[in-house]
């Protein structure tokens, strides 16, 4: 499959510009990721709150101005342009907000709101706009009147399916999904999920999924990179990294997720993940580390190999497997 | 829009500033043919001066005999026209302002909103006073110095919306699909603020109908012979407490109207809410 996205050392300074009497104040949100997304598959990213998923998200949109590195979309360098420009080159990339409910103008009818986003993108015929709507709308399993209700109308599986139509209708090639499933109880979620790999049989659609839960990002993504901190601490495919996790990042949000089997969980990871502003030296996961030594605090661990196309930034990966 | 109708009609008290306001508009509207005596508006009948309510006079009669009843209705009109023109022009200064420094930081938000406070720290009778002593005084020069005071509550009503929505998910959306600013601005956070502006406005015409009404009563507002309710308090002063029906009904009629306005302004502001209509089903 040839490469649709690629992001090369990317990094992402948030915070504000210095003013009159107030110094500049940043956080390195992503800081040197690199990924390589194939056309045509779900590519899973996972990460405890706040490590810098969506910031990572929102950076590949062209939303958030990267500070360093370089992004390819089919082959086209679409990075370091001013934001507007940017987005513009990357309209084949799309978000999928967390919250879709929110994501729609309370005031606006849902069909409005569909038909806004193509007005946007140049569809001038009105008789288009409708027909695409109303295909897209029977796509995502919703009856066509649902054009007619306002956003609070909705339950949170039909927003969800309304905010999937509002961005399918552009067209995109890659879709960014922001924790599609959180908040949903389980049997809307598996009917989300469902959708999510219809729609991409269907359009031929490649993934970007965001999520926390191990469990999600398990059954619909073919590639899986784990965030601690803003960096990537292992990538590689979900098969192989949910059998043999090599970080201990990794194994540990898979020994705290919960089983359906009834067994119990493992123990959680100690602690909160530190601040941004207070980045550990040397391995950034080495304080809350079981394996944790004294090169650890020292010395950043460089990304090896741990099987093919497995990547893992830990000192000692091969010890704890 | 009907809903909207339909749920401040649910709600008795918004019901009743509506019923109010639409009685008032009425009054307004076809005064001349209401009112039992059309012509005493600038006529006097110094025969039949401060008489007490009768059955042929409801209200009485005033100093220059007049029958209060017919002037009270007569002033009606131009009590809503002052109110509507007032916040209405301070609607169209004050709502883009607002917008501007609303959405982006910067010098130009820093500008406008210290020039909102400036006028927002102006006093509004001593602004008019001084107006009506430099223009000529009268019902324009206090419309003028009404709506120069009353801007600043539009701007800062629609600049905390404005910073309250930007930040909102849906803006963020709309952003990411690639929607131009202005229609943002206008398409989506104007109509959300809307309901805001609507209860400001409505609020602001029962609070310049009072003021409008005091700057009659200070003798810079309409001048006699227009029949003013404001006017009508002062001239009566002198005639109190014997003749207690000069001042008091046209001093009820502004009251009545200033209840209607703020009444239906709180009833507007839980009705036109989308998010609350559904828990009011």
């Amino acid at each position: 499959m040839p490469e649709l996205l690629r992001a090369e050392a990317l990094t992402t300074d948030l915070g504000r510009r210095a003013g009159f009497l107030r110094p500049a104040v940043s956080l390195r949100a992503v800081d040197g990721v690199t990924l390589s997304i194939a056309e045509g598959e779900a590519f899973g990213v996972v990460g405890e709150s706040g490590c810098g998923k969506t910031t990572l998200a929102r950076t590949l949109l062209g939303l958030q101005r990267e500070a360093a590195g370089e992004i390819t979309l089919a082959g086209r360098r679409v990075s370091g342009l001013a934001p507007a420009e940017a987005r513009r080159l990357r309209a084949d990339i799309q978000y999928v907000h967390q919250d879709p409910g929110a994501a729609l103008d309370p005031w606006w009818r849902v069909g409005a709101t569909l038909d806004e986003g193509l007005r946007i993108h140049g569809v001038g015929d009105a008789a288009e706009r409708a027909a695409r709507i109303a295909e897209m709308l029977a796509a995502v399993g919703l009856d066509a009147d649902f054009g007619q209700r306002y956003p609070h109308e909705l339950s949170g599986g039909q927003q969800r399916r309304i905010g999937l139509a509002r961005i399918l209708l552009l067209r995109p090639k890659l879709v960014i999904l922001d924790e599609p499933t959180a908040g949903l109880d389980l049997s809307v979620q598996a009917s989300v999920l469902r959708l999510l790999a219809e729609l991409r049989a269907r359009f031929g659609l490649t993934y970007l999924f965001i999520s926390h839960d191990l469990t999600v990002v398990r059954r619909v993504c073919d590639r899986v990179a784990v965030m601690y901190l803003g960096q990537v601490v292992e990538e590689g495919p979900a098969e192989a990294l949910f059998a043999r996790p090599a970080h201990p990042y990794t194994r540990a949000l898979l020994a705290a997720a919960p089983h359906l089997d009834g067994r119990a969980a493992g123990p959680s990871l100690p602690g909160e993940p530190p601040s941004l502003r207070r980045i550990p030296a040397g391995c950034r996961f080495h304080p809350r580390c079981t394996r944790a030594s004294a090169l650890c605090a020292a010395q950043t661990p460089p990304t090896e190999a741990a099987g093919p196309a497995h990547h893992v930034a830990c000192h000692h990966w091969r010890e704890a497997a | 829009m009907l809903t909207a109708l339909r749920h401040l009609l649910r709600d008795p008290v918004a019901a009743l500033g509506l019923l109010i306001v639409v009685f008032a508009l009425f009054v307004a509207i076809f005064a001349p043919w209401i009112a039992p005596r059309p012509e005493d508006a600038f006529e006097s009948n110094i025969m039949l001066r401060l008489r007490p309510p009768s059955a042929e006079f409801p209200f009485g009669t005033d100093d220059l005999g007049r029958d209060i009843f017919s002037r009270v209705i007569l002033g009606t009109r131009s009590a809503l026209i002052v109110a509507v023109s007032v916040v209405l022009a301070a609607i169209l200064i004050g709502v883009p302002i607002g917008l501007a420094a609303g959405w982006r930081d910067g010098w130009l938000s820093e500008v406008l909103m210290r020039v909102t406070d400036v006028f927002l720290a102006v006093p509004q009778l001593i602004l008019a006073l001084a107006l009506g002593q430099l223009l000529a005084p009268g019902l324009t020069t206090a419309m003028v110095a009404l709506a120069l005071t009353y801007w600043p509550f539009f701007a800062r009503t629609v600049f905390a919306e404005t910073r309250r929505l930007r930040g909102a998910l849906f803006v963020d959306a709309l952003a990411g699909i690639g929607a131009h600013p202005m229609r943002i601005l206008l398409l989506h956070v104007l109509p959300n603020a809307a309901p805001a502006v609507l209860v400001r406005a409505t609020i602001g015409m029962g609070f310049t109908i009072l003021t409008a009404a005091l700057l009659g009563f200070l003798g810079v507002g309409a001048a006699p012979p227009t029949p003013d309710w404001g006017l009508a308090v002062a001239e009566a002063r002198q005639h109190l407490p014997d003749a207690w029906w000069y001042a008091t009904f046209p001093g009820l009629a502004i009251m009545l109207l200033v209840l209607g306005f703020n009444l239906l302004g709180d009833g507007l502001r839980d009705a036109a809410d989308p998010r609350l209509r559904r828990s009011r089903k």
